[in-house]
């Protein structure tokens, strides 16, 4: 009797369909095109790290996305994760950070997240890597290209951005900052206009009350009409007018981050993997805004 | 004199109404369509004024949304200078969201424009965007445009400073109006050339459609006209009405008369069976009448032929007898030779035998006295018999003898030419001969004091029946002779031309009456006393020539004489009537 009941257990278990299960879910906050491209380099430094046999090998069809931005809201996407029971949480963006910040029991690395501190404060299942980019690399970036320049204007906020002027004159005290805070969007016009004649340099900052994307028309038309190159540290701002971008190197983040997740994979705790400021950088020059604003560049770009 | 009244022919005419009522349509059509095109052209121009100003206007508000926002007046100046530079363009303002004018600006120089100055107007328009949305307006002499300027919120993610971010449409918020007063003198330019330029296209297109449906209507119309005009032929002048009318009545016409064939058509076919019944018993009674009436006239035709035979056995018997009267002329001539010479030549022979009977004598005497004696009686013989001109008497009498036999032989071989029995065929006969042969078969007795003068040309033989040619002869010699009545000059003249031989008999006779001349050549026609003559004469003689395909001509003056002039084929083949004797 014992006999046929486990006969019969296994025939059930036999026919029964297998359970989707993933090693890693990729959480996107949307799906921009420097997401794709940094999971995809993430997947592809993963699946050189890892060995292809063994008990810590990973099969690359068990990687699994999920876009909150198709999904909103975050307990459909907590469903899908526990669905998936992957062994590690691929964040993308601050919005994915937030949908999976509750997830204890499972590894969490986060990328192309902006002031993660706040979020992640008290979880120690969560690593990632910083999208700030250092004061000092994107200033010694610009004196080698600009040598000539001095006096850096900056328009911020205090709230978002008091740190990184703090962490600018620290890194690079031979420069003249001037700093003028912005309390809304409304000022930066007219703090621009107290700027000319005395800044060599408009620094941009990732801030969103001075650099909100309306008000930006104001600093290139500044930049083009006092000629002052702009440094901003995004790529998108090139086609915008800003004459050099010091800004961070995708691929460098995603193999950062694949060398995380393959120490927690390789079975270290998240807390022995402690979080990153991103190592690799880039700079691009703007020729035709630099061609327009006679700025004599004296170093090649670099990475 | 009829007048020419214009409005009534007009009226009259179904081509001239059908080109009237197809100019006037097509003028109606032009005049609707010339004001469709110029409201569509007018709209279509104005809804481009409108878009291009609202465009300028979208424009204004873009180039100042900073400027409004941050509420700096320096900025609102270039973007607003620029605007003005519109040739159109006479006023530019920006307001902030709750209407108040922030900024202002007017093309030096332009008057027009006092729109955005006055209070109450501009109450109207903010009332009137915040509750229709309406974007525009119109006075007498401008467009008036507004914008909403906003602002978009940075209500983004920081990742969005970092990134393009798609598909989010930004928080944006109304921050302001841009408003541009437009003069509307180029756009009245621009309808007044619309007008012009419409009207000029449609006042061709009218001019030429005209002239096409007067040509379309006149060629297409041409038939109907020439119908038209039979029908006015036909009815005339007078007829009542207009051309349809008139075609109305004709058709109606042809219709009844259609009506009335056909009707009578059917009456005929149903009766035709009936009518031929009774034609065709009609026509058997007739051809039983015309069969019968044959028959009578088969009857009288052969009493006819009877009798005519009889006659022409009279004719013959007459003939024969003229002939025979001749013949026995001829021959008691002959016979006369002989005859004559008969009596001498058997007492010629009684001498010789007398003579022939003493030398018969001498030749048994043995005796010379007898002998002597004989002798001399031979000797006294001879000179009683004259015995010396007892052979040349002899010959003579032979000669008359062998004259008579000579004369009977060629009487009896001309009897046996004129009268041939049995079947004859055509034959190469000379002429002349036939001539000469029938001459002396005509009554002696009228001879008497006739010349017969014979010219005769050359003429090569002719293929003939020569009895019945010699017949022919012979008759028209015999009433030669009789119109001359025994004196005068008979020419007989022969001669050939082409492939004819022509023979004249040429008498000095009485000749013939001009009123019955004509009819010498019909059976039983005489002019000689009862019992002279039958009249089949020259009636056989023609149908004689008639059969050798000839002819014979006569030309007669009374009291002078007559021709006539017989021409004969050379060549042919004659085939004897049954009805010649």
């Amino acid at each position: 009797m014992k006999k046929t009941l486990v006969l019969i257990m296994l025939i059930l278990l036999a026919g029964a369909r297998t359970a989707q299960a993933c090693e890693i879910v990729a959480v996107k906050s949307g799906n921009q095109t420097p997401m794709e491209q940094v999971v995809r380099t993430f997947y592809d430094e993963l699946h050189h790290l890892m060995p292809d046999h063994g008990v810590k090998s990973i099969e690359p069809h068990l990687f699994c996305e999920i876009d909150i931005s198709e999904n909103p809201g975050k307990s459909a996407a907590k469903q899908q994760i526990r669905e998936a029971r992957p062994n590690l949480i691929l964040a993308l963006g601050r919005d994915a950070l937030l949908a999976v910040r509750d997830i204890r029991d499972i590894p969490i690395i986060y990328l192309l997240v902006v002031a993660p501190e706040i979020i992640i404060e008290g979880r120690d299942n969560i690593t990632g890597i910083n999208l700030e980019i250092p004061p000092k690399l994107q200033f010694d970036e610009l004196t080698r290209l600009l040598p000539q320049v001095r006096r850096i204007g900056v328009i911020y906020n205090t709230a978002h951005s008091a740190m990184n002027i703090q962490k600018a004159r620290l890194a690079r005290p031979d420069l003249q900052f001037v700093a003028l805070n912005a309390q809304s969007t409304k000022e930066v016009p007219a703090l621009l206009e107290e700027l000319r004649g005395k800044v060599d340099l408009i620094w941009l900052l990732p801030d969103l009350t001075a650099t909100n994307p309306e008000i930006l028309e104001s600093y290139f038309l500044f930049s083009f009409r006092n000629k002052v190159p702009v440094l901003a540290f995004a790529e998108k701002y090139l086609k915008s007018g800003a004459a050099i971008v010091v800004t961070f190197d995708l691929e460098s983040m995603a193999g950062q981050a694949a060398g995380m997740a393959a120490r927690i994979i390789g079975g270290a705790p998240v807390s022995a993997v402690p979080r990153m400021d991103i190592s690799g950088m880039k700079t691009i020059i703007n020729p035709a805004v630099t061609r327009k604003l006679q700025l004599a560049i004296t170093g090649e770009t670099s990475r | 004199m009829k007048r020419w009244r214009p409005f009534q022919a007009i009226r009259g005419s179904f081509i001239a109404k059908t080109s009237i009522t197809l100019i006037a349509g097509i003028l109606v059509l032009a005049v609707l369509f010339d004001l469709l095109l110029i409201r569509l052209q007018q709209r279509a121009y104005e809804l481009e004024n409108i878009k291009h100003g609202l465009f300028l206007g979208r424009l204004l508000a873009q180039s100042v949304r900073i400027a409004v926002y941050t509420e700096n007046e320096r900025d609102f100046v270039m973007p607003v200078d620029a605007i003005l530079e519109h040739k159109d363009v006479i006023e530019a303002a920006i307001f902030s969201n709750e209407g108040v004018m922030l900024f202002s600006r007017k093309k030096q120089g332009n008057s027009l424009s006092q729109v955005l100055d006055n209070p109450e107007h501009l109450a109207r328009i903010f009332k009137s965007i915040k509750e229709s949305g309406e974007m525009h307006w119109q006075t007498q002499n401008s467009f008036i445009f507004w914008w909403p300027i906003y602002f978009n919120l940075a209500t983004g993610s920081d990742e969005s400073l970092f990134f393009e971010v798609d598909g989010k449409p930004p928080v944006r918020e109304l921050i302001g109006y841009a408003a541009l007063v437009i003069s509307k003198q180029s756009f009245t330019a621009g309808v007044r050339h619309i007008l012009v330029s419409t009207g000029v296209i449609v006042g061709c297109f009218l001019v030429a459609g005209i002239a096409m449906s007067f040509f379309v209507v006149r060629k297409m119309f041409r038939p109907l006209n020439n119908i038209l005009h039979k029908v006015r032929e036909h009815t005339g002048e007078a007829g009542e009405g207009d051309d349809l009318s008139r075609l109305s009545q004709s058709y109606g016409g042809m219709i009844r008369e259609l009506g009335q064939s056909f009707a009578t058509i059917k009456e005929l076919k149903d009766g035709l069976e009936v009518k031929v019944a009774e034609r065709t018993k009609d026509l058997s009674s007739r051809q039983l009448q015309l069969e019968s009436a044959n028959l009578k006239l088969s009857k009288t035709l052969a009493k006819l032929q009877e009798a005519q035979q009889q006659l022409v056995q009279s004719e013959k018997m007459a003939a024969m007898g003229q002939m025979v009267a001749g013949v026995t002329h001829e021959i008691n001539n002959s016979v006369n030779f002989i005859s004559g010479a008969l009596p001498s030549v058997k007492r010629l022979l009684e001498n010789l035998k007398k003579l022939l009977a003493g030398y018969k004598r001498l030749e048994e005497v043995r005796d010379i006295d007898d002998r002597d004696r004989n002798i001399a009686e031979i000797r006294s013989l001879k000179n009683d018999i004259e015995f010396a001109e007892l052979f040349g008497t002899f010959d003579h009498l032979l000669a008359n003898i062998e004259e008579g036999t000579t004369r009977t032989i060629r009487i009896i071989k001309d009897l046996n030419v004129f009268a041939r029995q049995g079947p004859e065929k055509s034959q190469q006969a000379d002429i002349h001969d036939v001539i000469d042969s029938t001459i002396p078969f005509i009554d002696g007795k009228l001879l008497k004091g006739v010349e017969i003068r014979k010219e005769f040309g050359d003429i090569e033989p002719v293929t003939c029946l020569a009895s019945r040619i010699s017949q022919v002869f012979l008759n028209i010699m015999q009433n030669a002779v009789h119109a001359m009545k025994g004196e005068g000059t008979l020419t007989i003249r022969s001669w050939q031309e082409d492939d004819q031989a022509h023979v004249s008999f040429t008498d000095t006779g009485c000749g013939i009456q001009e009123d019955v001349i004509n009819r010498i050549f019909d059976p039983f026609f005489t002019t000689k006393e009862v019992g002279e003559g039958s009249g089949l004469g020259l009636g056989i003689s023609y149908d004689i020539i008639r059969q050798h395909n000839g002819s014979i001509n006569v030309a007669s003056k009374v009291g002078q004489g007559t021709v006539f002039e017989v021409i004969l084929p050379l060549s042919q083949t004659v085939v004897p009537a049954e009805m010649e004797g």
